[in-house]
């Protein structure tokens, strides 16, 4: 049989499958410990969360992050974003490429890195958990090779209501490839209970 | 003659173990453009100090972890199987831990790894000149000081793709 038009063939026929984006179960122990919802799409998988800040919360003070810290972070919406390539090339996870609006349209501000250290910073917050506060966060940019994971949070200004995530993935080295977007709409911050 | 011939064949091995792990690359290990390690010099939790550039002559394996992250929970366990097994057939582990308190680093370890010692990178300030691309991260560092690979993510080093491949680092001159 010729092997490069069997792979074609079965290229074509994955790729239709993954036209648009399927919700299914996790293929790896990383992808299940991570929970929340799943789209697959192009060979990219992602997951996302939104975290309780009562949970928020309680991960950081559970490693000793002063209080006033932890009450400025629990002010944000903190969402979990788990992203894997399983493609063949290159794909960028780039924050600038993901858009969030609330319920009107309207988009909702991101709370970046900056933003963080000029707050610990002010704060006085000593090194190793802006150094952990950091390390959870999503990256800003990263060029994902094939078969790797990121995950990190991606905090916002809390809104009420739905909030609709726009994400694009630009792929290839130099980022020419096709770009894979994934839209969806089943987040919300969770608010403390009253 | 022989000795021309002993010396060329001398000179080629370290070259000859790097090309064959070069060829195997485990999936999720990928060949960097060689550079300098930045600095590590830690303590562990006994006080005891290690300094990477101490380290010269031998490949070593920097493995940047913390007991928050998940996959670091996975992975541990099977880098500790690997290096329990033989550990004078593999390159030397030096393992850090970002950012952790001791406390958490002892409750960590002594579940998951117990027969493991890991530097302590208090401040998190050496994993950042590193610049990891998340955690778990592992480097490997060539006998000459620099930087070779990087293993994205967590990876299952017990199995036999990864041992093969941390197998081909042995002691020895980087080509």
């Amino acid at each position: 049989m010729n092997r490069p038009l069997v792979v074609v063939g079965l290229s074509i026929a994955l790729s239709a499958c993954a036209a648009t984006p399927v919700v299914n179960k996790p293929s790896s122990e990383e992808e299940r410990v991570f929970g929340g919802a799943i789209h697959r799409q192009d060979g990219l998988v992602l997951r996302y969360r939104a975290r309780a800040p009562e949970g928020m919360a309680a991960f950081y003070l559970g490693r000793g992050f002063p209080k006033t810290a932890v009450d400025e972070a629990r002010q944000a919406c903190f969402i979990s974003f788990y992203v894997r390539n399983e493609r063949p090339d290159k794909v960028w996870f780039d924050l600038s490429r993901w858009s969030f609006t609330d319920r009107n349209g309207q988009p909702i501000r991101r709370l970046t890195r900056p933003h963080w250290d000029q707050r610990w910073e002010r704060m006085k917050v000593p090194m190793r958990f802006r150094a952990t506060f950091g390390w959870t966060m999503a990256p800003e940019l990263r060029d994902l090779h094939t078969s790797e994971p990121v995950a990190g949070n991606v905090t916002l200004v809390p809104v009420s209501g739905p909030i609709r995530v726009i994400a694009e993935f630009p792929t290839g080295d130099n980022r020419d490839g096709p770009v894979i977007r994934f839209q969806f709409e089943g987040l919300s911050c969770p608010r403390d209970p009253a | 003659m022989k000795r021309l011939l002993l010396s060329i064949v001398l000179f080629l091995s370290p070259g000859l173990v790097a090309v064959q792990a070069e060829n195997e690359l485990p999936t999720g290990v990928i060949r960097l453009k060689p550079y300098p390690a930045p600095p590590l010099r830690l303590a562990d939790m006994d006080g005891q100090v290690t300094d990477l550039s101490r380290l010269r002559g031998q490949w070593v394996l920097v493995h940047f972890w913390a007991g928050w992250c998940v996959p670091c929970r996975r992975e541990l366990p099977a880098l500790a199987r690997v290096f329990k097994d033989r550990p004078e057939r593999l390159p030397r582990l030096v393992m850090v831990n970002t950012a952790d308190t001791e406390d958490e680093v002892f409750a960590f370890l002594g579940k998951l790894a117990p027969d493991q010692a890991t530097l302590l990178d208090k401040d998190g300030q050496v994993t950042e000149r590193w610049k990891p691309r998340g955690l778990p991260a592992s480097y490997f560092v060539d006998p000459e000081g620099r930087v070779r690979y990087l293993a994205l993510g967590g990876r299952p080093w017990d199995h036999p793709p990864y041992r093969r491949f941390l197998e081909a680092l042995k002691p020895g001159k980087a080509p």
